[in-house]
């Protein structure tokens, strides 16, 4: 499909970042994200429909495991970054990496950032 | 948990299947981001909601449009798999549509345009009326006594003429209009070029200042600017060019059919002429209201006038009820114009019903063929819901595809309604496919999208879900076969009614065209000419000029005879006019009959048959003694039982000479003058010679010439020209044509009424027919194994074919029983359009059940036939 072909937005690339260091439900996607991000807040609706497209083109999976039932709330569900998830955030991250050296090489970054 | 209830009621805004997806999660994120934000005060909490419902906000609108263009995407792709499906659809649909498409372009340029005067809502048309004349023109003093003396109303007048135009060898006759000063000021209208009319203008007989209609200015003077000013020919006269009416301008007049008038001249009215004399009723009046003054205060002033000038001039008014009514220019002018739409909208309603019918059983079949796929996609977790919404946007993307092409069927059947009727109905010429048009036909390409598919819709997601729990590839296919049968039923009633209608209408038909008119157009060509007063003064000079065009007319080779008449049945009538009968107490009203000038010749040419006493002859000139002709209805009205011959009669006067005592010289047959549908009136024919005009000053000029020819009758048409020209070469013979097409052009409203409801019921007709033969073939298709048993079990063929036509014409005659009620009531509606037919005409009814049920049992013979061959040994092997 076209769609997965094409670059993923800031939201999508977020979303992928969130799951990176683990799974996580969607609530907890939405914390992470506004966490890494200062800016726009992601929302439930845009959440879920970016959950749903990587769903169907299996960049996410839906996980199996869950904690202690004791702490979980029977409507989370979990979700789970896949081997091709992955790569589609380091194809982007290597882009915008690329695009970050070409704005040094013109002087228009100062340095490094830390990491 | 009530706080969560509107953001629930928010997320009904995304599409179905996310809800249905993750609905509980979002609920459960949204649930936690609040409780977060509550632990830390009242604005965060407001802040998790403005941003969670912008949030919303953004996403549904760009999620349901990805779903519309996927499905949309999807829906052409199926389109194109299956073609014989997507044409036979793209043409029912493209018909279904176009007509209505095309009957909406008529009622839009006919009814739903605002008039072309300035606010028109404040215009009303102002009529006499009294007993079995609920409006007519008035006269001259009743306009000015009208005018004067209603505060509240301002008025204006125009009455109908006709004119030559131009001089020396080519003159031209053209409709014209004579109208007060202040007609345009009246009716808001601004000269284009030049100015209106000044009041001083008016009153001056003949005119010596004329406005130019923006057509005949392009027509006859190119669009050159600098007529305004110049000096131009009109009835041999010089006449100065003061102004042109702006493009689209129309007289209130012309809405009422005929040609529109080309050129206005200022109205003769004398406003200072005493007011007694008050026949000669010709002028057609509209008002404006003036501004705080409501049509019922209007009516009310108008009333009071009346009522005075009842008292003023009781020999005059009192009778009849006499009265003035004040009727909304708008209802005025396009009222009669309704009920034709309103019939033509209606069948066109049917039709589109009707396709809809077809389609939604086409795609019930199709939908049983997309079983599996549905199946499968409901099985994947596709909701009910989405599924419907596919299968719809499927239809609708099929309901624009067919209403393109119904732009294309609506351009060819509006061409072929004013191709059928150019006249009679007011600003039709003036329909094409404008916005407005192309507005409602994607309009209604859109909701017969969504009626066809709402059925198939509905059942097929349903029926697919039940597949999917049950994992089988059949299931009951009872609800479905019931739906389309109903479906079936359904086309065949709206076809009766429609095949009903055009029955009426064509037997309607053929009954007027049958009916004696009264004359013999065969063989008969006329012309409209006229004698104009520069040269031809007074009534010797015209009837000598009559007299000299007809010798030159007879002269011609092929002319078997010739006369002259001031009426033209079918084309041109008259007003009636009073008399008294000698030797009888005098009456009030006075006994009246329609009356015509005639030369000798005219009902030998136009085939009038003589009934009694004798034709008008050359003997009867002025010095002869003075006679007129009555027709049947007059003789036997005034005389019943007697000879009318010899009897005299003496016609009322109104400003004109005192009227001779005229002899009855003979009776001539009935001739329906103002339609075939209209019975014929009591007439009278007046010698040309004799004749003497109750206005003072005012002569017949206009004379049609009736030419009975030995061969065709328009290969005389040049010889009849310059026969005119011979006498005066200023003089041009106006709409020369076959008496043939004379009658054919009065009965063009409802030869198009006729042909286009025929073609609306042809059309329902091989649709319901289509649709019987797909019902009763998918009926034998799911029957194939049964049939294969009774066969096995010694069913002999007739049986079997017994049992195929029987549930096929058990669906016609369902068809038939609703829909004879609902034609009965339908063709109520048709009455007035209906002529020595009613409306549950036995015969025409008869006749559209035996039709019908042929046309069915055709479409049911083939399924049939296909069911005797069955073969059982195959047929349950398959199993």
């Amino acid at each position: 499909m076209k769609r997965d072909q094409r670059a993923l937005t800031p939201a999508e690339f977020q979303v992928l970042l969130a799951l990176a260091d683990g799974d996580k439900h969607g609530y907890a996607i939405l914390k992470a994200v506004a966490r890494d991000r200062d800016g726009v807040a992601l929302g439930p609706a845009t959440l879920y429909t970016i959950i749903r497209r990587f769903l169907a083109n299996r960049f996410i999976t839906e996980s199996g495991q869950r904690p202690d039932p004791a702490l979980d709330d029977e409507r989370r569900r979990y979700y789970r970054l896949t081997a091709a998830g992955r790569a589609a955030a380091r194809a982007d991250a290597d882009r915008m990496e690329s695009l970050l050296a070409a704005a040094r090489a013109r002087d228009l970054l100062r340095r490094p950032r830390r990491a | 948990m009530t706080p969560e209830r509107p953001w629930r009621w928010l997320l009904r805004l995304l599409p179905s299947d996310l809800r249905i997806d993750h609905g509980a999660e979002m609920e459960q994120a949204f649930h936690e981001q609040r409780r977060e934000a509550g632990a830390r005060g009242r604005a965060h909490v407001m802040r998790v909601w403005w941003r969670a419902a912008a949030d919303v906000a953004r996403t549904a609108p760009r999620e349901h449009a990805a779903q519309l263009a996927q499905d949309a995407g999807f829906a052409v792709r199926m389109m194109r798999r299956s073609p014989a499906f997507t044409a036979v659809a793209v043409l029912t649909l493209a018909l279904g549509v176009g007509v209505n498409s095309a009957i909406f372009s008529l009622v839009h340029a006919v009814l739903l345009r605002p008039l072309p005067y300035a606010e028109p809502g404040a215009l009303v048309a102002v009529w006499n009326r009294w007993d079995g004349s609920p409006a007519a023109p008035m006269s001259d003093p009743e306009f000015m006594d009208y005018d004067e003396r209603c505060r509240g109303l301002r008025m204006a007048a125009s009455a109908p003429a006709s004119v030559n135009l131009g001089a020396g060898g080519d003159p031209e006759r053209i409709p014209a209009a004579y109208v007060t000063a202040d007609l345009l000021p009246v009716l808001g209208v601004a000269p284009a070029r030049g100015r209106g009319f000044l009041a001083e203008e008016e009153g001056r007989a003949p005119a010596r200042v004329a406005m130019l209609t923006h057509d005949l200015w392009l027509r006859a003077f190119h669009a050159d600017a600098s007529v305004v000013g110049r000096t131009i020919p009109v009835d041999g006269e010089p006449v100065e060019v003061v102004g042109v009416t702006p493009a689209g301008f129309l007289l209130p007049r012309d809405f009422r059919g005929g040609r529109a008038a080309e050129i206005l001249l200022p109205l003769p009215l004398d406003r200072a002429a005493p007011r007694d004399r008050r026949g000669g009723h010709y002028l057609q009046a509209v008002a404006r209201l003036l501004p705080g003054v409501s049509l019922e205060a209007a009516r009310a002033e108008m009333d009071r006038t009346v009522a005075e000038l009842v008292r003023t001039y009781p020999e005059q008014h009192q009778q009849g009820h006499f009265g003035v009514v004040l009727t909304p220019l708008r209802t005025d002018l396009l009222g009669p114009a309704r009920p034709v739409l309103t019939m033509l909208v209606g069948a066109v309603a049917l039709v589109l019903l009707l396709a809809c019918a077809n389609l939604a059983s086409l795609l019930l079949a199709r939908g049983e063929g997309r079983r599996r796929e549905l199946a499968v996609r409901a099985s994947l977790g596709a909701d009910r819901f989405r599924l419907a919404r596919q299968l719809l946007t499927e239809t609708c993307v099929l309901g624009l595809v067919g209403g393109g092409a119904g732009l294309a069927v609506a351009a060819l059947g509006m061409k072929a309604a004013l191709t059928l009727d150019p006249s009679t109905l007011p600003r039709a010429h003036q329909a094409g496919l404008s916005p407005p048009v192309v507005l409602f036909t994607l309009l209604v390409s859109l909701a017969t999208g969504v009626v066809f598919g709402l059925l198939p819709a509905g059942q097929v997601s349903r029926v697919a879900l039940d597949d999917a729990l049950r994992g089988a590839g059949r299931s009951s296919v009872g609800g479905r076969g019931r739906l389309r049968r109903a479906l079936v039923t359904a086309q065949v009633a709206i076809a009766v009614v429609l095949l009903a209608g055009a029955g009426l209408l064509v037997k309607s038909f053929a009954r007027l065209q049958s009916v004696p008119a009264g004359f013999d157009p065969g063989g008969v060509l006329t012309f409209r000419t006229t004698a104009p007063a520069v040269r031809y003064p007074g009534r010797p000079e015209v009837a000598a000029f009559y007299a000299r065009v007809l010798e030159e007319v007879r002269g011609a080779p092929g002319v078997r005879t010739a006369g002259a008449g001031s009426g033209l049945p079918l084309a041109v009538s008259s007003g009636d006019w009073g008399f008294d009968v000698e030797g009888r107490a005098v009456v009030r009203p006075r006994p009246s009959a329609d009356w015509f000038v005639v030369t000798p010749g005219y009902f030998e040419a136009m085939g009038v048959r003589l009934l009694r006493g004798r034709r008008p002859a050359e003997a009867d000139d002025e010095r002869g003694a003075p006679v007129l002709f009555l027709n049947e209805s007059a003789a036997r009205a005034l005389f019943p039982g007697e000879d009318a011959v010899g009897r005299r009669l003496r016609l009322s006067r109104t400003t004109g000479p005192e009227q001779p005592w005229r002899t009855i010289a003979g009776v001539v047959g009935d001739v329906r003058h103002r339609g075939l549908e209209r019975p014929p009136r009591p007439e009278m024919y007046i010698p040309l010679p004799q004749f003497q005009h109750f206005m003072a000053g005012t002569q017949v000029r206009d004379m049609s010439v009736v030419v009975k020819t030995s061969g065709p009758p328009l290969a005389l048409a040049a010889a009849m020209r310059a026969a005119v020209r011979r006498v005066d070469p200023q003089v041009p013979a106006a709409d020369l044509r076959p008496m043939d097409e004379v009658v054919g052009a009065s009965l063009s409203a409802r030869r198009r009424d006729t042909w286009l409801i025929g073609a609306f019921a042809a059309l329902a007709l091989a649709v319901a027919t289509v649709g019987v033969y797909g019902v009763t073939a998918h009926h034998v298709a799911q029957r194939r194994r049964e049939i294969g048993l009774r066969v096995a079990l010694g069913a002999a063929r007739r049986d079997i074919l017994q049992m195929v036509l029987g549930q096929g014409m058990r669906l016609v005659a369902g068809g038939m029983v609703i829909g004879l009620p609902v034609t009965l009531a339908a063709t109520a509606a048709l009455r007035s359009r209906l002529f020595e037919v009613m409306p549950h005409d036995a015969s025409v009814l008869a006749a559209v059940a035996v039709l019908l049920g042929a046309a069915a049992a055709l479409a049911c013979a083939v399924p049939a036939r296909r069911a005797t061959r069955i073969d059982a040994a195959v047929a349950l092997r398959d199993e």
